[in-house]
């Protein structure tokens, strides 16, 4: 995604042209995805969550200030709208993985079994620490692009990120060994 | 167990779990296959058409001007199953009320025409005269109580104008209609 024209699809999407309207969903709603699903451990409400952020940014592309910052915006809709759905009463859950999710994980997307305690792992975090991690850690965000995400500030972003490595290897050991006792 | 060891085994723990973490960068979840298409079908079908072609502003100046020059009637489109006759060939103002409705909640608003025998009138517009729908952004219409429209009956018969409105998800918030008779001899 490095060699993308952000500013001319952008451009492009401001003056409705269906061509780049396409072109912009199928660059950006894969990443998007594997950001909510990290998230929100559920693949259906993940796609759920990536096409309404999807939809919400096109209708609303003239506020994207800084065209590079494309991605940025989209998983920042994406969070809120998460926040969102987990404000209404009904939906206030704990992160519970579908075990057709596991199998979904392990089978069609062939993700290994280091990466399944990673999962596993995320899931086990408070949302503060795992957002942070998934942003930097995993999808590569620059502690300026996780600030704007957030709503927070750099200093707060380098804290939390400290807290949260401290907290995710912590909760790793017991991950993998509950999992391999319960192979046994 | 030696304090070194103690240290050694917390780093490997620590080395395990930042390798286990930054291997799902190399893991690409992917969506259903269908998921792209069907983000981008419903953003192309919200697409304000008439903004994309003429502004709003400029049809209503048109329509408003067109209706300056003939004779017109004003029906206020806010009731249900009230059939009005009206003569062929001859353009009326339709006016929608909008003051019942949220304006935080509407993000466009879609015009249809039922029925064979209506169409769209604008002199200024010509080309609406061959469109069955508009679509026009809730942001040309905040403040006014009222959406005007401009029909005309090209032959008798039986039409129907409905306005939806939507919110920025496609979503369908109400709908308002009106049944109108078309008829050749004088009303």
């Amino acid at each position: 995604m490095t060699n993308v024209n952000w500013a001319s699809l952008v451009e492009g999407l401001k003056k409705k042209d269906p061509e780049i309207t396409r072109q912009f969903v199928d660059l950006t709603h894969q990443k998007l995805f594997e950001f909510c699903y990290y998230l929100c451990s559920n693949r259906q409400l993940a796609e759920d969550l990536c096409h309404d952020a999807l939809l919400k940014a096109l209708a609303q592309i003239h506020q994207l200030k800084e065209a590079d910052r494309a991605m940025a915006w989209l998983k920042r809709i994406a969070r809120n709208l998460l926040l969102d759905f987990q404000k209404s009463a009904e939906q206030s859950r704990t992160l519970v993985m579908d075990p057709e999710d596991e199998k979904w994980l392990a089978h069609d997307q062939k993700i290994s079994e280091e990466s399944m305690d990673a999962v596993q792992t995320l899931k086990k975090l408070d949302s503060g620490d795992r957002e942070i991690l998934i942003l930097i850690e995993i999808q590569g965000h620059s502690y300026q692009e996780v600030a704007e995400i957030l709503d927070l500030n750099i200093g707060t972003v380098k804290s939390r990120l400290h807290r949260a490595r401290a907290e995710f290897s912590k909760k790793f050991i017991g991950t993998k060994s509950s999992l391999r006792s319960s192979i046994v | 167990m030696s304090q070194y060891e103690n240290g050694k085994d917390s780093l490997d723990a620590n080395v395990g779990a930042s390798k286990a973490l930054k291997s799902l960068q190399e893991a690409r979840l992917s969506p259903s296959p269908f998921l792209a298409a069907r983000i981008t079908a419903k953003a192309l079908a919200a697409e304000p058409k008439l903004g994309a072609t003429f502004g709003w502003r400029a049809f209503w100046a048109g329509a408003l001007a067109s209706v300056l020059l003939v004779a017109t009637s004003f029906w206020v489109l806010n009731r249900k199953s009230q059939v009005v006759e009206y003569a062929v060939e001859q353009p009326y103002m339709l006016k929608v009320d909008l003051r019942s409705l949220d304006p935080q909640q509407i993000s466009y608003v879609v015009i249809e025409l039922q029925g064979q025998p209506i169409r769209f009138a604008s002199e200024k517009f010509s080309e609406v005269a061959e469109m069955k729908s508009l679509t026009l952004k809730w942001e040309n219409l905040v403040g006014k109580q009222y959406l005007p429209l401009v029909v005309k009956g090209t032959s008798a018969g039986d039409s129907k104008v409905v306005v939806h409105f939507y919110d920025e998800n496609s979503g369908l918030i109400m709908s308002k209609d009106i049944k109108l008779k078309f008829s050749s001899g004088n009303i």
